[in-house]
């Protein structure tokens, strides 16, 4: 194994971060350095917003019901968010690489370029930091009210910029005449794209919960398919992803209740009909890995066959089908998915992202990340996943002879 | 004649090594719903502020950890006096507000 050159640091750096089995064959590589470097999108990151962004921006009826912290009779502090139940705040102490980790991804449209620079990256998408709470709530009026402030927001700091730094617009989906307003709104400022809540009204799933295969929500998938830009999920939106506690508790949350959610809203789209009204709509899972997306396209074909007697509305492809014509998933670790990409062809629906600056991204060690997992993908698979695709889904322009 | 509120917004570095954010906001009527704002700086700062109608109190937010949600404190303003002055060094941080929104018995 060798390992990437990294900046100088007086800290140590895990090796599951930098450790890499080379590139070699590789005509070209995911090295900063490297003058032939693949063109790169990273479709997901984040961005700290500025600590009273609602409380400045929101509209004045909804400040009281923002997200606070809350001190108890013992004087302990509990952070308060409507949908989540009251979280302990803890004294949690970060070091080396996390540390720096956490105090990057701030909303300096030079300092970020910077930071792009430094791991290879030519554009990215950003998503919301704190702003991920702002569909924690079942008032879906509150939650877009919420939505316009950061949109807002992300509008004014990352406009002059948006050619490499470009976020998505936020929706409350389960406002509905909110949401088209909104749609159209942001469609007309510029934004690329949208960022959807997994689930439209904030709580568990339940069969009188609205969800995205019912026809209520034709009007806004017209109003989508209207402005021509994709749909995105994030994970952790739609519902408290930490429906765990305790022994194992982390670990189970980030993969279950936060990442296997996110599934539900493609599912849901492949499998009700909404591409075949809507051919031009596109939507696709962020950070929710992709190791997944062959099992599912195999099992929501193997139910359309096999419940037939059940399933409507009967469509004119199948549900695998839909998702390879309309949808797309973003990974930044996940060598299983890569490894069924060409067998399931899924190539052309994959988005690598570093995830700037959370701990479960690759950044600043993200060609050491890919070298790890893409050696098996040929250079044009590799130009597709890592910049191709994204330019292709959220409209930015490849530089040429770079793709 | 207009009330007016003074305000001392007191030094604090927050986990960040900067002065700490502070936020303003005028309480309106009892069940603490807030009107406009009015102060959103940080650091040190002593500000004055023409009390508008109906306020009942005013809410302060303040960032000791940035990457967190605000912590606040809520001050009334005592009826029929022409000019109050608040010190955020000497108000009480650690106990439950008047509209605090915690259940009774939290677990998390």
């Amino acid at each position: 194994m060798v390992t990437t050159q990294l900046p100088k640091a007086d800290y140590e750096i895990p090796a599951h971060r930098t450790e890499t089995p080379g590139a070699a064959g590789w005509p070209r590589t995911a090295r900063p350095d490297d003058p032939n470097k693949y063109f790169m999108v990273s479709a997901d990151c984040h961005v700290h917003e500025p600590v009273d962004l609602w409380e400045q921006r929101v509209d004045a009826e909804y400040r009281h019901r923002l997200p606070r912290i809350e001190v108890d009779e013992d004087g302990v502090r509990w952070q308060v968010t409507e949908g989540h139940r009251p979280t302990k705040i803890r004294d949690l102490k970060l070091a080396g690489e996390d540390l720096v980790r956490d105090k990057h991804g701030n909303a300096d449209p030079a300092e970020r370029v910077r930071d792009m620079d430094l791991d290879g990256v030519d554009c990215e998408i950003i998503f919301p930091n704190k702003g991920l709470s702002m569909w924690a709530t079942p008032d879906s009026v509150f939650s877009n009210a919420m939505c316009r402030a950061w949109n807002d927001w992300a509008w004014d700091t990352f406009g002059p910029t948006y050619d490499r730094s470009s976020p998505l617009a936020c929706v409350a989906t389960g406002d509905i005449p909110g949401a088209v307003a909104e749609v159209y709104r942001s469609a007309e400022r510029g934004f690329r794209g949208f960022s959807f809540p997994a689930k439209p009204v904030w709580g568990p799933t339940g069969e009188d919960t609205r969800n995205y295969n019912l026809p209520e929500f034709d009007e806004l998938w017209a109003a989508v398919e209207e402005t021509g830009l994709p749909i995105t999920f994030h994970v952790s939106t739609g519902r408290d992803p930490r429906g765990a506690r305790g022994n194992g508790g982390a670990v189970t949350n980030y993969v279950f209740h936060s990442l296997a959610m996110t599934m539900e809203p493609i599912v849901n789209m492949c499998a009700s009909g909404v591409f075949q009204r809507f051919p031009r709509l596109s939507a696709g899972t962020i950070e929710a890995g992709i190791g997944w997306i062959p099992w599912a396209l195999t099992a929501m074909d193997e139910a359309y066959h096999k419940h037939h007697m059940w399933t409507f509305p009967k469509l004119e492809m199948l549900p695998s089908e839909f998702y390879r014509a309309h949808c797309f998933g973003s990974f930044q670790e996940d060598a299983p998915g890569i490894d069924l990409a060409r067998k399931y062809d899924l190539v052309d629906n994959l988005l690598w992202a570093n995830d700037y600056p959370h701990h479960e991204g690759s950044w600043p060690h993200s060609a050491a990340a890919i070298e790890r997992s893409m050696g098996d993908l040929d250079d044009d698979e590799r130009a597709k996943i890592l910049g191709l695709n994204g330019a292709r889904i959220f409209g930015f322009e490849a530089p040429n002879g770079r793709g | 004649m207009a009330r007016t509120l003074r305000i001392r917004w007191h030094e604090d570095t927050s986990d960040f090594g900067q002065p700490m954010p502070w936020f303003g906001s005028w309480l309106i009527g009892e069940d603490g719903v807030e009107g406009d704002w009015f102060h959103s700086a940080r650091g040190e700062a002593a500000t004055e502020h023409e009390v508008p109608q109906g306020a009942t109190g005013v809410r302060l937010r303040f960032w000791p950890s940035e990457g967190l949600d605000p912590e606040y404190v809520d001050a009334p303003l005592p009826p029929g006096v022409e000019a109050h002055t608040i010190d955020t060094a000497a108000l009480d941080l650690e106990q439950p507000g008047p509209h605090s929104r915690l259940p009774r018995q939290p677990s998390g």
